[in-house]
């Protein structure tokens, strides 16, 4: 075969053109191989169930998230947290969940992690495992795994609006005494002290928990380890002074008439409208108060339960949080979901929305610091305790609780018959 | 075909016929095999497998659970909360079912005169039996709040003294559930009694008039006796959708205040979800059912009897 052969120059020119377009089906196929695979990676589909007092911080996230992954799409479906009780449940057991959940700490109701850890993942291995405090760990593991992924701290307090007290001169109370005597001074000028809405279930146990702190806790921290080993009892313990102490409250005029027949949403018209004073529920409730009052002017106030200003407790929780469904452990969508929700600026977005001191590290939030200041002392001294009923062995005490709140607040029944029957159902 | 040509065959048309009336049952056992396994999958057998988990302790969540045998039954006897709950269902279905009739059956005989307004206040009182439950139990909440339209019109009324907590404390709240379901229910009785009054032969009602009955009597011997099939049905149908009362509670009160409005329906909904023991709650919808059953065929049996009576 010479240069002038025109066969052999034809064979050649075929023969390159055969191997540029191999070369090119061959570069065609990788980037086909290639291509969509990486786009994928850039591009994720998944469902979040949320609850609905979270709605609008999840939907910050899922916004940037789709922005930083054009394409994505992430379907949340939120509910109050009854209904999610049962549809959490329900789609896991029909294998139909969504693959990021909104799960609860302990083990006290349908959706904590003690409860659902079979069906949740192992959060352990991810790059924001580290990062959760150690002193968080009661809440967030289960059997020694990281269950959930907290993103914001919750408190129970009292609601108030800030500059109603400055120009009344009305100050914050450290001792129960100091805070009868400031719902006393509420109630002179025409207001109603504390809004209660208990009409809605879970509300009802909202002022225990808020008063327990101070009584039990401040005594004995270690109160749910002793009554879990069955040293102490709720009849017997502080919970009947915290009981009794509620009940004061409404005999003394404090609370808004008609507690039973109203819901949260009314309770929290109450105080945004001026008509009461302060509204005793979670901190996550903050921005649905701005929401009816047009302005953010409140902030937060632990409620002190003791005569003793040294036993001055609060709750600090991170009541909720997010797991991902064990059947999509493995989906890189929701792992980069979950990634992404524990960036600093992803915490930062979501703790702006919920009016809630972070979990994470985070970027300042002066807004937040004003709202949680007399929290924050406690907090930064060490008093504060976890919501009581996290690390309850069954949901049945606490809905006992519930019930028997709004039995006692329509006068049916005592205060001894209700724990007595919360013992009975946590010990069954 | 006639019979005739049938039997040039060689085969008798006699026994032509059973074997065409087997191919037709066949043929209609295969346009009825869809409809039948969708039944058989959403109704037969869910049915079944909650009896099954009625002798376990399954948590609704877990694949593992134990067979219980009897534990959870055993369990029911001794469960006051069942006790109670089981109490005020029956005190619901009653009432609504003698004032959804009442009510029905005072509409029906007043919108079957000829008045001015008798079709539009026919479509008036039967609009809401179309709307959802769920939607009209939230409107009632509404309405019943502490500072809701009802306590602001009797204020507004100078009635202060009658503004309730409609919700919250446990008499008012009963009334305000029932309240709630016949506003919805009341227009499906008079419908059907309607349909009944217009069933009586007018020569009826005429002879008797002629004979000097008044109103009442014509009312209580002819029409009442006459409408003994409506009422039958009505009172079943009520009775049947009163005992499984669920929406209205669940939206108004959610069982409370305490457990001052708890059903069976919302019992079993609490235990099964809320307390997550799916076997027990299954064992106590197992008994409601046949209590259910129970009553409504007793009311049946009555009923029946009763029309029988009057011919």
């Amino acid at each position: 075969m010479t240069a002038a052969d025109p066969h052999s120059q034809a064979r050649r020119a075929g023969t390159s053109r055969r191997t540029a377009l191999q070369a090119l089906g061959a570069g065609l196929a990788l980037g086909a191989a290639v291509w969509p695979r990486s786009a994928a990676a850039q591009s994720y589909q998944l469902r979040l169930a949320a609850l609905s007092a979270q709605r609008i911080p999840a939907q910050a996230v899922i916004d940037r998230f789709v922005a930083k992954y054009p394409g994505s799409s992430v379907n949340m479906t939120a509910a109050d947290i009854d209904q999610l009780y049962t549809s959490t449940r329900v789609s896991l057991a029909a294998g139909t969940a969504a693959e990021v959940l909104t799960v609860q700490p302990g083990n006290g109701n349908p959706i904590t992690i003690g409860q659902l850890n079979r069906f949740i993942g192992d959060l352990s291995g991810f790059p924001f495992a580290p990062k959760i405090p150690k002193s968080l760990d009661a809440l967030v593991r289960f059997d020694g795994r990281l269950l959930m992924l907290p993103i914001v701290l919750s408190t129970i307090g009292g609601i108030y609006p800030t500059k109603t007290f400055e120009s009344r001169g009305w100050t914050l109370p450290r001792t129960w005494t100091e805070f009868l005597a400031l719902c006393e001074k509420i109630k002179a000028s025409g207001m109603i002290p504390i809004a209660a809405g208990n009409g809605t279930n879970w509300v009802n146990q909202l002022i225990t928990y808020a008063l327990l702190p101070s009584i039990v806790y401040a005594d004995n921290p270690n109160f749910n380890e002793d009554r879990r080993a069955g040293k102490v009892k709720f009849a017997t313990s502080g919970w009947k002074e915290a009981l009794n102490k509620y009940l004061e409250l409404q005999k003394l005029g404090f609370l808004s008439p008609n507690p039973n027949g109203t819901s949260i949403d009314e309770q929290l018209q109450m105080v945004a409208s001026g008509k009461a004073a302060m509204a005793i529920v979670t901190s996550g409730n903050l921005a649905n108060m701005f929401k009816f009052a047009g302005h953010r002017d409140f902030a937060i106030m632990p409620i002190p339960a003791s005569s003793d200003a040294n036993k001055f407790w609060t709750t600090a929780s991170a009541s909720t949080g997010y797991a991902i469904n064990a059947k999509a452990a493995g989906s890189e969508a929701a792992r980069a979901f979950m990634n992404f929700l524990a960036e600093p600026d992803s915490v930062n977005v979501f703790a702006s929305a919920a009016v809630s001191p972070t979990v994470l590290p985070s970027a300042p939030n002066p807004e937040v610091d004003r709202i949680f200041r007399s929290w924050s002392e406690l907090f930064r001294a060490g008093r504060t305790t976890p919501y009581p009923d996290f690390t309850w062995p069954n949901p049945r005490a606490q809905q006992i609780h519930n019930a028997g709140i709004q039995e006692l607040l329509a006068g049916k029944t005592t205060v001894d018959d209700v724990l007595r029957r919360m013992d009975e159902a946590y010990d069954a | 075909m006639t019979p005739e040509s049938a039997s040039l065959g060689g085969r008798p048309a006699q026994s032509r016929a059973p074997r065409r009336r087997r191919a037709v049952r066949r043929v209609a056992w295969w346009f009825l095999a869809p409809a039948l396994a969708i039944y058989v999958l959403v109704i037969v057998y869910p049915m079944l497998a909650g009896i099954w988990y009625a002798f376990t302790d399954w948590n609704g969540l877990d694949p593992d659970y134990r067979f219980v045998g009897l534990a959870n039954f055993r369990r029911l006897a001794g469960d006051p909360q069942a006790v109670s709950s089981l109490k005020m269902t029956f005190v619901f279905a009653i009432a609504i079912a003698l004032l959804q009739n009442l009510f029905g059956l005072a509409l029906a005989l007043a919108l079957n005169e000829r008045l001015r307004l008798r079709d539009p206040l026919r479509l008036l009182f039967f609009m809401p039996v179309v709307l959802t439950p769920l939607i009209i139990s939230f409107l009632w909440k509404y309405i019943f709040s502490t500072q809701g339209p009802l306590n602001t019109v009797l204020a507004m009324a100078g009635l202060g003294a009658w503004q309730l907590s409609w919700l919250g404390d446990p008499m008012p709240a009963v009334a305000s559930i029932v309240i709630a379901t016949l506003w919805q229910s009341v227009g499906l009785a008079m419908v059907i009694y309607l349909a009944g009054l217009q069933s009586i032969p007018a020569e009826l009602t005429e002879a008797a008039r002629l004979d000097g009955a008044g109103p009442w009597q014509v009312l209580r011997f002819v029409t009442l006796p006459m409408l003994a099939p409506a009422m039958t049905v009505t009172i079943v149908n009520s009775l049947i959708t009163s005992l499984k009362l669920f929406d209205q509670i669940y939206v108004l009160t959610g069982g409370g205040p305490g457990y001052a409005t708890e059903t069976m329906s919302t019992l079993i909904y609490k235990t099964a979800f809320t307390f997550a023991e799916t076997g027990y709650g299954s064992a106590i919808s197992v008994v409601f059912t046949f209590a259910v059953a129970a009553v409504v065929l007793a009311a049946l049996h009555v009923l029946r009897r009763r029309e029988f009576e009057h011919g």
